[in-house]
């Protein structure tokens, strides 16, 4: 499995730039390597989560020194190092612990990753990321109301800021959307889409100008939202 | 579906593990998610944090 995965992120690094994915893949090829050599694995659940930011500092590292880098790309080796040691130790722990908000962590962390991953990917002149990050927050909203879903709505309209220098426009936006959606919940699945709709008419606009209307990631989120079994 | 009878699927024996339990086209697809995943547009730390992750799961503590 672990093979796999790691030609799947290899491919995935490629960004245009030829200097970035070579020392990206490499960093995937020296994890495989060691964790082919290692199969079984350590006993404690710390080290596991150490390995992704050592390869990570070894391999930048060794590219920035022959590239005699600037020391703003340290700094950014050493952030990247650090997030990749505390998203590993989470997503390791979220499996093990018998705590429900540190498997929530886990779980919003790792759809943040996807909902990240997907960003500019378009079909047919559909964003999946928004059509995604609508279908999400429409479910949110029905589980737990408004709260809920103005609490994940603005949690999802930061991640395109997170992942660009981008205003967070879209957090405001989906945080009110998220209430609106919320607070029908009491008609079910249909009340939860029209207080989702209602609020992204008015305020869609007011908020992003022309791009706050995105009638087919609406449309998309509403069809997966309707198709998804849940009681209405 | 294996258990007892009336027992929801996360609470019957294996098949929470079982549903943990990726298939491999599933798994490459996450992976090339997160290493495309990228933060202020320079920083890529959820790839390698799954990849150890995959592993550290299948493990035994």
């Amino acid at each position: 499995m672990i093979w796999p995965a790691v030609l799947a992120a290899i491919a995935g690094s490629y960004r245009g730039v030829w200097g970035s994915f070579i020392s990206n893949g490499a960093v995937f090829i020296l994890l495989g390597m060691v964790l082919t050599f290692y199969p079984q694995g350590p006993k404690t659940h710390f080290y596991p989560s150490l390995l992704a930011p050592t390869s990570l500092f070894l391999v930048k590292g060794l590219a920035l020194l022959l590239r005699g880098s600037p020391p703003y790309g340290w700094i950014q080796v050493l952030f990247e190092a650090f997030l990749s040691w505390g998203l590993a130790q989470i997503f390791i722990e979220a499996l093990s612990t018998p705590r429900l908000e540190e498997r929530m962590l886990g779980l919003g962390l790792f759809l943040a990753g996807i909902l990240l991953g997907i960003q500019g990917i378009r079909f047919m002149g559909v964003s999946w990321q928004l059509l995604l990050t609508y279908y999400f927050l429409l479910l949110a909203s029905l589980a737990g109301g408004a709260g809920m879903g103005a609490a994940w709505g603005a949690a999802l309209g930061l991640l395109p800021s997170l992942a660009q220098f981008a205003p967070p426009l879209l957090a405001g936006l989906l945080a009110f959307v998220g209430l609106a959606a919320g607070y029908l919940r009491i008609w079910g699945k249909l009340g939860v889409l029209g207080g989702f709709l209602l609020s992204q008419l008015l305020l869609g606009p007011y908020f992003l100008g022309q791009e706050g209307i995105a009638l087919k990631e609406w449309g998309g989120a509403a069809c997966l939202f309707l198709l998804t079994p849940l009681p209405w | 579906m294996s258990g007892k009878l009336g027992a929801l699927p996360w609470e019957t024996k294996g098949a929470f593990k079982t549903s943990l339990r990726l298939t491999v086209p599933a798994t490459m697809l996450v992976a090339f998610l997160f290493s495309r995943a990228a933060l202020m547009q320079e920083l890529h730390p959820f790839g390698p944090s799954l990849v150890v992750f995959l592993w550290g799961s299948s493990t035994p503590p």
